[in-house]
């Protein structure tokens, strides 16, 4: 049973708890799965793993939330969320990551830290290059512009 | 007056406790039921006019309690309030909880249930420090380390981690700790960087802006948006909560020291 929510801008899919796939899931929309998954997913948009969904497959998502379980890779371009009853034997990369208490986590993480004092850093920088000249290498410099 | 120096050690829950036993012996018989209760004015807390006011403590709040580990045997009890010195309940050994703060070169061994801070100049050289609290800001040649509870390492920290005992871990936002054997301690807060192999038994919480790096295994893994995680994992929650740390149970933010009772230490 696979159920759409339309609406003007965002399409999100429904696989209940019931639902057995086998095969490889692709949408452009935003997904969550209750149920079960044989197979690769490919998510443009945000994936929901949810507490009762079991996922044999690799996640290529946009951003990701596991309660449940997943044996395979995770590749997330922005952000995953385990949440603490997530159960994930597979490698993991994203640019954010968060861990609650409780997971079960068997694999390799590739997450490097982006927190406050990164980006305050980039902040206090960004005058300093203003006044700096501008180099070579800096796209849209006047050595790039002709 | 020894009387008001005994008075310094005593428990305040305790002597709110015993006063309350007191007044319900005395007024055993007398006291009316609750349901035979009048309804209370707004202001009820205060007491009636002609009663004493020990004898009408409904509701107290407990006091906040430290936890301090004996550094003879080991043993782990709670204790409210401030003090210089204790009794171990098991080993019946008088227990110095003084604060130190080295700020120069140190010889000399401490031991306290209390906190040690090296300030970033300081240098510890053949010494054994053992301490409740240590914050490690400054350098430690041929000298052993034992937190009792927790271990701060901070930026400007030199040392060896081989001599380097602690139940908690925990590294400083700017701090970089790179080790090849095995880092070893109940529960890790990384708010810096951490490289090696990380085996915990409790809990390990990376912050925002912290990093991991290598392996990671334990039973509780806790990572904050924006904490950077490049390791090997092996998280396997202890479902029969054996090893498993209880929530609030990880290391605290340090206090400041309160001056009173802090120790500056300066040798040549």
């Amino acid at each position: 049973m696979m159920m759409n929510f339309e609406s003007d801008t965002i399409t999100q899919s429904l696989i209940h708890s019931q639902v057995e796939i086998t095969g490889t899931v692709k949408t452009e929309g935003s997904l969550r799965i209750d149920g079960k998954l044989k197979g690769d997913l490919e998510c443009g948009g945000d994936a929901v793993i949810g507490k009762s969904a079991r996922i044999e497959g690799n996640l290529v998502v946009n951003s990701v939330s596991v309660a449940g379980q997943v044996n395979g890779n995770i590749t997330a371009r922005d952000r995953i969320e385990m949440k603490s009853s997530a159960k994930v034997t597979g490698d993991i990369k994203a640019k954010r990551l968060a861990v609650e208490d409780g997971v079960t986590f068997i694999g390799r993480s590739e997450v490097t830290p982006t927190g406050p004092t990164a980006e305050t850093q980039a902040n206090t920088r960004a005058p300093k290059t203003e006044s700096e000249p501008p180099s070579r290498d800096a796209k849209g410099g006047i050595f790039t512009k002709k | 007056m020894p009387d008001r120096e005994k008075a310094e050690f005593l428990d305040g829950y305790a002597v709110i406790k015993a006063a309350r036993r007191a007044a319900g012996k005395e007024k055993e018989g007398s006291r009316p039921k609750k349901a035979e209760r009048k309804p209370e004015p707004a202001d009820s807390q205060r007491p009636a006019e002609g009663k004493s006011p020990g004898l009408h403590i409904r509701h107290t709040v407990r006091p906040p309690t430290h936890e301090i580990i004996c550094y003879e045997c080991g043993y782990s009890f709670r204790l409210t309030g401030k003090a210089q010195r204790t009794f171990c309940p098991r080993c019946r050994v008088i227990l110095d909880m003084t604060d130190y703060s080295i700020e120069t070169v140190w010889h000399q061994p401490i031991k306290t249930c209390g906190r040690i801070r090296l300030a970033p100049h300081a240098v510890v050289e053949n010494a054994e420090l053992v301490a409740g609290e240590i914050i490690l800001e400054g350098t430690v040649k041929e000298g052993k380390l034992r937190a009792l509870r927790v271990l701060e390492i901070h930026p400007r920290a030199r040392f060896d981690l081989s001599q380097v005992h602690t139940r908690d871990l925990r590294i400083a936002s700017g701090a970089v700790v790179r080790s090849r054997q095995p880092v070893t301690a109940e529960n890790i807060e990384v708010s810096g960087k951490l490289e090696g192999r990380i085996q915990a038994t409790g809990r390990i919480i990376i912050h925002v802006g912290g990093l991991v790096k290598g392996e990671l295994s334990g039973p509780h893994l806790v990572v904050e948006e924006g904490g950077g995680l490049r390791a090997r994992c092996a998280i396997v929650p202890d479902t029969a909560g054996a090893t498993a740390a209880e929530p609030g149970t990880g290391p605290a933010i340090a206090r400041p020291a309160a001056a009173g009772n802090t120790r500056r230490c300066s040798s040549g």
